[in-house]
């Protein structure tokens, strides 16, 4: 247990030392941003190209189209940039041996894997509610009801 | 009771033995040279010791206690220094040695006091710097400041002071001096000369067993050579003495280059005195006159060969 928690504590500070953790959340920030505001400005995106003769008629954006974009990009486009920030994070240490100084000092192999995945889902959950967050907070100033 | 002790290790990588029963002891408060060739089997040795590796048949026990593969409760007796100490960069020592100290389960201000002696001791004390620009003079120091964090009995190095430039590995041959107070040192190497600096034991790893194990004055006595070194004036003089009746027995043999002849004898009880006999016959006053003092050097290449 002792060792899970101090192995954890590393592990926050080594987000935070390599900027992984700044990344993650700028990242989801402007996800964020962004959803209500794409789903708002997608007619007149679509209107710009359009060429004379063709005429597409899109129904006026809502809310839900916000809500749309925030599940598509934070799931998909957010899991993405957190796979190739993380992906590296045990096969590294295990390739420099980094882990062996700790290791014989009596920390156990369950706890580091617990304290990376603790750490992952940890970093995960604020980018999400970040998102939410900021998502929620445009869509209510763009879609008033 | 030794601190280590190893019975009838073996351990063997597809086809290839690497330890074919290994016994080997090391007792409290030594320093333990620990010397091969390249793939001998040392580093398969020291990681047998902390459960990095399984070994296939034998018994390892430290202080005591059985050492097993995988989470071994032997380690919090051990020390261990790998022959390249890989930190995190992003850190600093005082950092990096916290982290330590709290996986090993001391307290707050233990792992204070103690950091700061350890950095002290290898001299990094008003090191802000992180690890990352540091030289592998200065992370092999700080790997034996993490090393000795936990006050180990046994404090196990791989191969410390490989390049490292001359004083870098006299600073590190000098800090593990300072430790032996403290603890029991079993280094590998292959530094023979640094063996005889800090060692008083030493074991000698050739094909899978210990060829030779020791003090180093015992081994040195063990293999004495009876063998002398005459140097003389002139090659007339060295010849009249090679060519001495007295010298043509069985147990003796001769060498000459130039000027100088080595004697070697097989027979225990002749001794020099048998020679100066024959000098003081010949009325020949040599340059020199000299024991030969078997090296280690030569020691490792007669037991390797």
């Amino acid at each position: 247990m002792k060792g899970y928690l101090a192995f954890l504590k590393k592990e926050f500070f080594e987000y935070t030392k390599t900027y992984k953790l700044f990344i993650m959340l700028m990242v989801f920030a402007v996800f964020g941003i962004t959803n209500p505001l794409i789903a708002k400005l997608m007619p007149e995106i679509v209107n710009s190209f359009v060429t004379d003769g063709i005429v597409i008629t899109l129904p006026e954006p809502s809310a839900y189209d916000a809500w749309a974009q925030f599940f598509k990009n934070a799931t998909q486009m957010g899991f993405i940039v957190m796979v190739i920030l993380f992906s590296g994070v045990l096969s590294s240490e295990l390739s420099k041996g980094t882990l062996i100084n700790l290791l014989t000092k009596g920390l156990s192999r369950t706890a580091v894997i617990l304290s990376k995945y603790t750490c992952m889902v940890l970093v995960w959950t604020m980018s999400i509610v970040l998102c939410f967050g900021l998502t929620y907070g445009y869509t209510a100033y763009l879609f008033p009801q | 009771m030794g601190v280590l002790e190893i019975r009838q290790l073996y351990k063997s990588f597809g086809h290839h033995e690497v330890l074919k029963g290994l016994d080997m002891d090391v007792p409290e408060h030594s320093i333990f040279g620990f010397v091969g060739q390249n793939g001998a089997g040392k580093t398969t040795t020291m990681k047998i010791i902390l459960g990095l590796l399984k070994p296939d048949s034998g018994s390892v026990t430290v202080c005591g206690e059985k050492v097993t593969y995988g989470e071994s409760k032997a380690n919090r007796h051990i020390g261990f220094l790998p022959d390249v100490p890989e930190f995190y960069g992003y850190m600093n020592p005082m950092e990096y040695l916290k982290l330590c100290g709290e996986i090993a389960g001391l307290s707050k201000t233990q792992i204070k006091s103690k950091s700061e002696e350890l950095l002290e001791l290898v001299g990094l004390k008003d090191q802000k710097k992180r690890i990352g620009g540091f030289s592998r003079g200065m992370k092999q120091r700080l790997g034996i400041a993490q090393a000795l964090l936990n006050e180990p009995k046994l404090l196990i190095c791989d191969e410390p002071t490989s390049a490292l430039d001359p004083i870098g590995r006299k600073e590190i041959l000098d800090i593990l001096l300072a430790a032996k107070g403290k603890t029991t040192i079993v280094f590998s190497t292959h530094i023979l000369s640094d063996v005889e600096r800090i060692c008083d034991r030493i074991a000698v790893l050739h094909d899978g067993k210990l060829a030779l194990c020791g003090t180093l004055s015992e081994i040195k006595e063990r293999h004495r050579l009876h063998g002398f070194v005459l140097e003389f004036e002139s090659e007339k003089a060295a010849s009249c003495f090679e060519n001495a009746e007295e010298l043509k027995q069985p147990s003796i043999s001769l060498s000459r280059d130039g000027s100088t002849v080595k004697v070697f004898m097989k027979d225990g009880d002749m001794d020099g005195h048998f020679l100066l006999g024959v000098l003081s016959q010949k009325r020949i006053v040599p340059l020199k006159f000299a024991v030969m003092e078997p090296t280690l050097e030569s020691l490792f290449m007669e037991v390797v060969r």
